[in-house]
């Protein structure tokens, strides 16, 4: 948690909290304060004209009244959120680089995975039981060298958090401000924020809406080296974090889909586009340069190798089709294949039938 | 002239003697009936009346008094028109016979025929306890009293034929008993498990199911055959005791669902609706308490399609008799305790619109949709469900209808053998007859885990991510795959197949 401010940094959180400025409006108030003579007469004529003469001035008290600045650095504070703001040392690198970049990351939990190497996972909400399964599982072997990068909601981004937060190194970025933070996934985003980091560009009181969650995807890609999309249907917010990362020559990376399947059209896609085809978190590791050593194959007895072939074989499997090809009886298959289930191998993806994950 | 006639109230399925006195005294002519009749009891001046004429008999034009003793409990019903019409004749000393120590029940039609009632077997019951051994009946309810021993049942057709037998002017013999396993013998099932292609998966776990009398849910799409697969659940369950059927055909007796046969041989079966109200389902009624489904599925099986669409009191009202084996109905009149011993089979699609893990159709719901939609079954109900399981997508009929299907026969060989097992294994304790019966005390003493089982439910619960309430589930039910096994320890690979039948829990944490 940061409790003080440089000069330049509280200007930039109290302009931030003007919220009848845009984005634009806010960096022409900055320069209008900061900047000396000419210059600065001319950003404040600009938003004179825009703004009118009555809320520029009412706007230049506030910024200039000690006590407002206490009570926005207050409200902060009993929130627990911490301001990371554009001229941070711990403003992540690849964040700057991109066009918009926000003025301010509002924080909470633990801000030095900004600094770390960040890799973003992203996909739709409504996912193949097998596609969050292996989400999870890629995203907790990923946290092993990278801090892990998604949004708050059900489906693909609940899974990756799922899958990280054991090892603490996952950032949500969230669509609106801190206080807005949806009830659905009020826990999951509790749990996130006491052991990883949880962001947004917009001030507490900020409410989501439509276009925000646009916005949020531009900071997903702009925090991270990569982004790999686990699932996509053909139109799919996923695939808005995927175009921003290519516009700012960022690695994209999908999950394969078989044909037919409604939820991988879009990744499928964007694999045609040339973007890496990911199976597995040394996929990823080796677009960013890291090693890891090579994990050992689990052991199985005869019988669940047996079975666990026959899931391998088929995609999604149903329990009498196994039985049928390793020829065991179904009581036997359903018992191998919950074990193979504990020790992770396999998952259930519903209507008795399984899949190797 | 004063006459007594003794007969039965019933209070839920207990039975309480009332004595019908009549006094018939000069005086203005009048008819009084005492003692808190209902509504049917009043009406029935009109019906005795008509009765006593068409049957070439007087009905005396005197100041007649009727109460019915004791005179503060409730009398509902029409089957006290016989014993009110047999004491007036015998107040008015048409009749001389005496007829004490004889119950009599049973409507009269106008022209002086008797006319079934119900609730007699519940009445046989309790009056033989009580001590009573003669009793006249009409001839349509004499199926039921057929199956009592030790009591001596008439059953006349009319009205003049009840007079001449208290006369002795017409010898009628009582009604002939009949062993109850030649008529469990002729009555079967019409489905069969044989019957019903594929779903192997659904019909293990059935099969565990009634082994240890565990509840159980099945999910999957529409169309699958979940309510087929219920209905061939009585098929595997163990034959009906005679004392079972006597509770079962004593419940039926006394809601007027009985059929000709006088007693129920076949398992019930009932599925109500899911518009079903509290009170249909639980029993209730404001006056009369009567019966409701679950104790119509009494020693049967309540199917409840379509579980979340049932209103949440009547689902939460579930619960207690799930777990005690009766429900007590109180209403301001009293209290009823009617007999609640159950298998709960529900089923439910996986998610609003059916289609969720189906490989051939889409699913449309979002996953706050399925949640919401599984929510509506609540935690606590869910905690009686030991068993969930998936029924198969239809397209697997075609993959697996080669194979001979197993008949209920042989799968209820199967289940006898470990009911027997359980039978054994809880001689000594009361109120525990199968493994679903076990609380956590008897799951300590008779569920012993091998470290080697105990790892295997810890890295289960680490990696499935179960609930804490899940693992005692698993237990029972690992406890009755070894029963079916024959064996006395329970297994990793029992332990293994039980955890397969939580998918409830599971699918529900991946959303």
């Amino acid at each position: 948690m940061i409790s003080e401010y440089s000069p330049d940094e509280r200007a930039l959180i109290i302009a931030d909290s003007f919220s009848e400025l845009t984005y634009k409006q806010k960096k022409y108030f900055l320069a209008s304060t900061n900047l000396q003579g000419d210059k600065r007469q001319k950003y404040a004529d600009i938003l004179i004209k825009t703004l009118g003469d009555g809320v520029y001035n009412k706007l230049r008290d506030k910024f200039s009244d000690s006590k407002y600045a206490e009570k926005v650095l207050d409200s902060l504070a009993r929130r627990a959120i911490s301001c990371v703001t554009l001229k941070s040392g711990l403003y992540p690198e690849e964040l700057k680089n991109i066009p918009v970049p926000p003025l301010v990351l509002y924080a909470r939990g633990n801000v030095q995975l900004l600094s770390d190497k960040k890799v973003a996972v992203v996909g739709s909400r409504r996912s193949t039981p097998q596609a969050l399964e292996e989400c999870s599982k890629i995203c907790g072997e990923l946290t092993r060298k990278l801090t892990v990068v998604t949004g708050v909601a059900d489906g693909a981004d609940s899974a990756a958090i799922k899958g990280a937060l054991a090892s603490g190194r996952i950032i949500a970025v969230l669509p609106g401000g801190h206080d807005s933070g949806c009830a659905a996934h009020a826990s999951l985003l509790a749990k996130v924020e006491a052991k990883g980091l949880s962001v947004s560009e917009f001030p507490p009181k900020f409410k989501a809406q439509r276009y925000t969650f646009i916005l949020r995807n531009r900071i997903i890609a702009g925090l991270t080296g990569g982004t790999l999309v686990v699932s996509a249907a053909e139109r799919s917010g996923a695939l808005s974090t995927a175009s921003y990362a290519a516009d700012y020559g960022r690695d994209v990376l999908a999950f394969p889909y078989s044909l037919g399947v409604a939820s991988g059209e879009g990744c499928n896609a964007l694999i045609k586009k040339g973007a890496y085809l990911c199976e597995n978190a040394l996929d990823i590791f080796s677009l960013f340069g890291l090693e890891l050593p090579v994990e050992q194959s689990p052991d199985l007895s005869a019988e669940e190798a047996a079975v666990f072939g026959a899931i391998r074989g088929g995609g999604e499997v149903h329990a009498s089709e196994i039985a049928r090809v390793t020829g065991k009886s179904l009581r036997d298959v359903g018992a191998i294949c919950s074990l193979l289930e504990i020790k992770g191998l396999i998952i259930r993806t519903g209507g008795n039938k399984y899949a190797a994950v | 002239m004063l006459s007594k006639i003794t007969s039965y109230a019933l209070i839920g399925l207990d039975g309480v003697p009332v004595e019908v006195e009549t006094d018939i005294n000069k005086g203005m002519v009048r008819y009084e009936l005492v003692g808190l009749p209902d509504a049917a009891v009043k009406e029935s001046k009109e019906r005795i009346f008509s009765a006593i004429r068409n049957s070439g008999m007087r009905f005396p034009v005197n100041k007649i008094t009727v109460n019915l003793a004791p005179a503060d409990i409730k009398k509902e019903g029409s089957h006290y028109d016989l014993p009110i019409a047999i004491s007036i004749l015998r107040a008015s000393e048409q009749l001389s016979a005496n007829a004490d120590g004889i119950v009599m029940l049973g409507e009269l039609a106008l022209d002086g025929t008797l006319r079934a009632v119900t609730g007699i077997l519940a009445v046989l019951i309790s009056a033989r306890q009580a001590g009573y051994k003669k009793f006249i009946i009409p001839s349509a309810n004499a199926a039921e009293a057929s199956f009592i021993e030790g009591i001596e049942v008439y059953a006349p057709q009319t009205l003049r034929e009840v007079c001449d037998l208290l006369e002795g002017r017409e010898k009628l013999s009582p009604v002939a008993i009949r062993k109850f396993e030649d008529v469990a013998e002729e009555v079967t099932y019409n489905c069969d498990m044989n019957l019903v292609k594929g779903q192997e998966v659904a019909k293990r776990a059935l099969e565990i199911a009634v082994a240890g009398g565990h509840n159980i849910l099945l999910s999957g799409p529409p169309g699958t055959g979940k309510t087929m697969l219920a209905r061939c659940i009585p098929t595997i369950m163990p034959d009906m005791t005679f004392r079972e059927a006597l509770e079962v055909t004593k419940i039926l007796s006394v809601s007027g669902e009985l059929g000709k046969e006088g007693i129920v041989a076949l398992r019930p079966f009932r599925t109500p609706h899911h518009t079903a109200t509290t009170a249909s389902l639980c029993g209730g009624g404001h006056s009369r308490i009567t019966p409701g489904e679950i104790s119509k599925a009494h020693r049967g099986v309540l199917f409840m399609d379509e579980l979340p669409e049932y209103s949440r009191s009547a689902l939460e009202a579930l619960r207690q008799p799930l777990e005690d084996g009766v429900i007590t109905i109180t209403r301001a009149g009293g209290a009823v305790t009617f007999p609640a011993d159950f298998m709960l089979c529900a089923s439910m699609n996986p998610c609003p619109c059916g289609n969720f893990g189906s490989s051939t159709r889409v699913c449309t719901c979002s996953p706050s949709q399925i949640r919401k939609y599984r929510s509506r079954v609540s935690g606590p109900l869910l905690d009686r469900i030991d068993l969930q399981v998936e029924v198969d997508d239809v397209g697997y009929d075609a993959l697996s209808s080669s194979e001979a299907a197993e008949s209920s026969a042989e799968i209820k060989a199967r289940v006898e053998r470990a009911r027997s097992v359980q039978r054994e294994r809880f001689r000594e304790e009361t109120g525990i007859e199968v493994n679903a019966d076990m609380g956590e005390l008897q799951i300590k003493k008779y569920c012993h885990l091998s470290p080697e089982c105990e790892a295997i439910l810890r890295s289960a619960f680490e990696r499935l991510n179960l609930s804490a309430r899940a693992r005692s589930r698993i237990i029972k039910v690992a406890r009755t795959i070894a029963d079916l096994d024959m064996s006395e320890q329970i297994l990793p690979r029992h332990v293994l197949e039980a955890t397969g039948y939580r998918n409830f829990d599971s699918s529900a944490g991946r959303l």
